[in-house]
């Protein structure tokens, strides 16, 4: 009953937490606790054990960002003794916050695994527990365990073990370097894979999480390469006159939907990855880009400005007739869809912003609250976008956006001037 | 009288007809400014005949009138290619003198202006600024710029002095309709390329940063488009110009404000070997 009066609530709350390295300072921006009551309070005791409040940290920071969750200091849940003491329920149900969680390394040993259990402040008594398998690396025991407190509780599979890729732009406007960058989804650990003096853009995740499709301008001309991450080597999948864009990989990984506009006007076209075969899907005078695929892999959702400004449109892949499907504002473009969801690019008297559009209905939020927001990528439940917008003093910055609106952070990365975020699949 | 006004009427309203079959397939592919993608990368090529006034195919009568003038030292070699002028594309190929182009927005062949040479005319007749300027008078059209056209040194690019030193022309908001002072400066290029038929150049496609990432990649083309129609336009051969689209990607300037947005809305002209 909980997870439904959260969910029947849409309270706009705005709460914005800048996540630096430990090098810089935190600053903390005004809360608005006017919409907290849509969200489940939730305690986070410190982990004992080997790089316990390490892991309990990145925990409570997972759930915060979710936006469904308020993460309440332990300072509020006095008495609470740690994990592996019974529970007294007269003082869990002082706790003001709907949920404790406890937790402590199994043993001393570096390869430890890691028990949790989430104690019900109503009830006084203890809901669950699991144990979380060793990792040498702790932060993804982390996120297994903030992905299972959020399944437990909303009833939504979590996101949060998974990765992102961007591209991280650093020097002068004559000097620049373009990195293509993979990290934690939370910012952390990011490591380059690809370096060039040219352009990269539109990198996108294949759904088994081992290879990225990207464009680059490295050979002075947009080439769409694939490349597998784990030995580093790439293939290029079309390199033709004129613009190779937008590459989006199909459900099953065997193709990518691509905008070509080697007959004349940008087009969205299929690519067979193992053989290269290529099949038109668009025939129209207009720009024909960006496209997304959806989750039966048997229709594709892409820009058009066919209609005079750009909308989205959506083909089955068998071809035919495109079907327009944004009939709000004069732009919609950039889709990113995962299951019944479409997060977008929508211009609003002037300012771009995300908004996130249910493609059954129809019905769009606007979730962000920037003027020069841009390229959205839905993380694979479907409740987190990450996108692109910009701060005072930085040219262009990720941040994570709740599909409720409610949580708002930007994302750690070690560039001023971040962009093309994508969102991989569950690391399994 | 009856007839008159009969005749009134019909004539407007085949005016009005016309007009409105015109505005029914614009309308189809209209972008946000109410202009077709076509009708805006080929404005080029409206451009062009306004300016001239007639349509290419005459032009090649004035030429041969100036080939047979006397005084032109190769003269009997230099007619016999143009003598095939008319018909066909003279030695054939890219590399003739006279040079073919199909209208996007109409479908008409026609012959484009002076073209590049390649062996078969002597030295005194190639990129010379005579040649240039009677070719221009010819089509009575004012030479503007420093020193005419037609007469540049591959140096020249990187003269200050020349209209050649500059070498981007700038944009509206969405659109990629060329500007009609950017004429002169690309009329200057069109002349540069005709005279080195080794040399290429990269027209590069550019946007603000506002929308979305791919779209402006597309949007960028566009404006490229619009000037390699223009230079073709001119006559210089498609060999010699290639169309590259970074849309957002490479920002001139930085900055969230319409001065700079306005200064990354451009085509740049780039030569690598000259």
């Amino acid at each position: 009953m909980m997870i439904k009066m959260m969910q029947s609530m849409r309270v706009v709350l705005l709460m914005c937490v800048f996540w630096f390295s430990p090098s810089y300072a935190e600053i903390e921006l005004e809360i608005d606790k006017s919409g907290t009551n849509s969200q489940l309070g939730i305690v986070i005791m410190p982990f004992a054990g080997r790089n316990g409040s390490n892991i309990s940290s990145v925990v409570e920071a997972d759930l915060k960002r979710s936006g469904r969750f308020k993460a309440v200091n332990f300072r509020h849940a006095p008495g609470m003794t740690p994990m592996g003491t019974p529970v007294n329920p007269a003082i869990l149900r002082r706790v003001k916050a709907d949920y404790v969680v406890r937790g402590k390394m199994l043993t001393n040993n570096p390869r430890s695994d890691l028990l949790i259990e989430i104690l019900n402040v109503a009830s006084g008594r203890r809901e669950a527990g699991f144990r979380v398998a060793n990792h040498e690396k702790y932060r993804r025991m982390a996120h297994q365990t903030a992905d299972f407190i959020y399944h437990r509780l909303t009833g939504i599979r979590g996101a949060f073990d998974t990765l992102i890729t961007y591209v991280g732009v650093r020097g002068a406007i004559k000097n620049r370097e373009y990195h293509l960058v993979v990290a934690d989804s939370d910012g952390h650990d990011p490591e380059i894979i690809v370096k060039s003096k040219e352009p990269i853009m539109s990198a996108s995740w294949a759904p088994d999480n081992e290879r990225l499709a990207y464009v680059s301008f490295e050979s002075g001309r947009p080439v769409i390469y694939v490349q597998d991450l784990r030995t580093g080597r790439r293939q290029a999948v079309s390199s033709r006159k004129g613009i190779n864009g937008a590459p989006a990989w199909s459900p099953n990984g065997r193709y990518l939907a691509v905008s070509l506009s080697v007959e004349g006007n940008p087009e969205v076209y299929m690519v067979d990855v193992a053989n290269g075969r290529l099949k038109r899907l668009t025939k129209s005078r207009a720009i024909d880009t960006e496209p997304s695929w959806e989750s039966n892999g048997r229709s594709i959702v892409f820009t058009s400005d066919r209609g005079g400004s750009p909308q989205l449109y959506r083909i089955p892949i068998t071809g035919g007739r495109a079907q327009r499907i944004t009939f709000t504002g004069r732009y919609n473009s950039d889709a990113s869809v995962v299951g019944a969801k479409a997060a977008l690019v929508r211009r609003e008297e002037g300012r771009f912003r995300i908004a996130v559009m249910d493609l059954s209905s129809h019905e769009a939020d606007i979730v962000s609250k920037g003027a020069l927001d841009e390229a959205p990528s839905l993380a694979p439940n479907g409740a987190m976008v990450i996108y692109e917008t910009r701060t005072r003093g930085k040219k262009g910055v990720l941040a994570v956006v709740s599909d409720n609106g409610l949580s708002s952070q930007v994302l750690h990365s070690p560039y001023n001037d971040a962009r093309h975020p994508s969102w991989s699949s569950y690391l399994r | 009288m009856k007839v008159t006004n009969l005749a009134i009427a019909l004539s407007v309203s085949v005016l009005a007809i016309t007009g409105c079959s015109q505005q029914q397939s614009a309308k189809a592919n209209k972008n946000a400014k109410g202009i077709s993608p076509m009708l805006q990368a080929s404005n080029a090529q409206k451009a062009y005949a306004n300016r001239f006034g007639t349509l290419p195919s005459s032009s090649s009568n004035n030429v041969k009138a100036r080939v047979n003038s006397p005084g032109s030292g190769a003269g009997s070699s230099g007619s016999s290619t143009f003598g095939a002028g008319s018909g066909t594309s003279g030695k054939g190929g890219r590399d003739t003198f006279m040079h073919d182009y199909t209208s996007p927005l109409t479908g008409t062949k026609g012959r484009g202006g002076r073209g590049s040479v390649t062996g078969g005319l002597s030295q005194d007749r190639r990129g010379g600024a005579a040649g240039g300027s009677n070719y221009s008078s010819l089509l009575n059209r004012t030479t503007s710029g420093a020193g005419g056209s037609g007469s540049y040194t591959r140096s020249d690019l990187k003269n200050p002095k020349t209209l050649l030193a500059k070498k981007v022309v700038y944009f509206e908001y969405d659109s990629s309709t060329i500007r009609s002072e950017d004429f002169d400066m690309l009329d200057a290029h069109a002349d540069f390329l005709k005279d080195y038929t080794d040399i290429t150049v990269r027209l590069e496609g550019h946007a603000d940063e506002r929308g979305s990432r791919e779209y402006n990649v597309a949007l960028s083309e566009q404006r490229a488009q619009a000037v390699l129609w223009y230079l073709k336009g001119k006559g210089v051969p498609d060999k010699q110009m290639e169309t590259i689209a970074y849309g957002e990607e490479k920002p001139a300037v930085s900055g969230e404000s319409e001065r700079s947005w306005a200064k990354n809305r451009r085509v740049e002209l780039n030569y690598y070997r000259y």
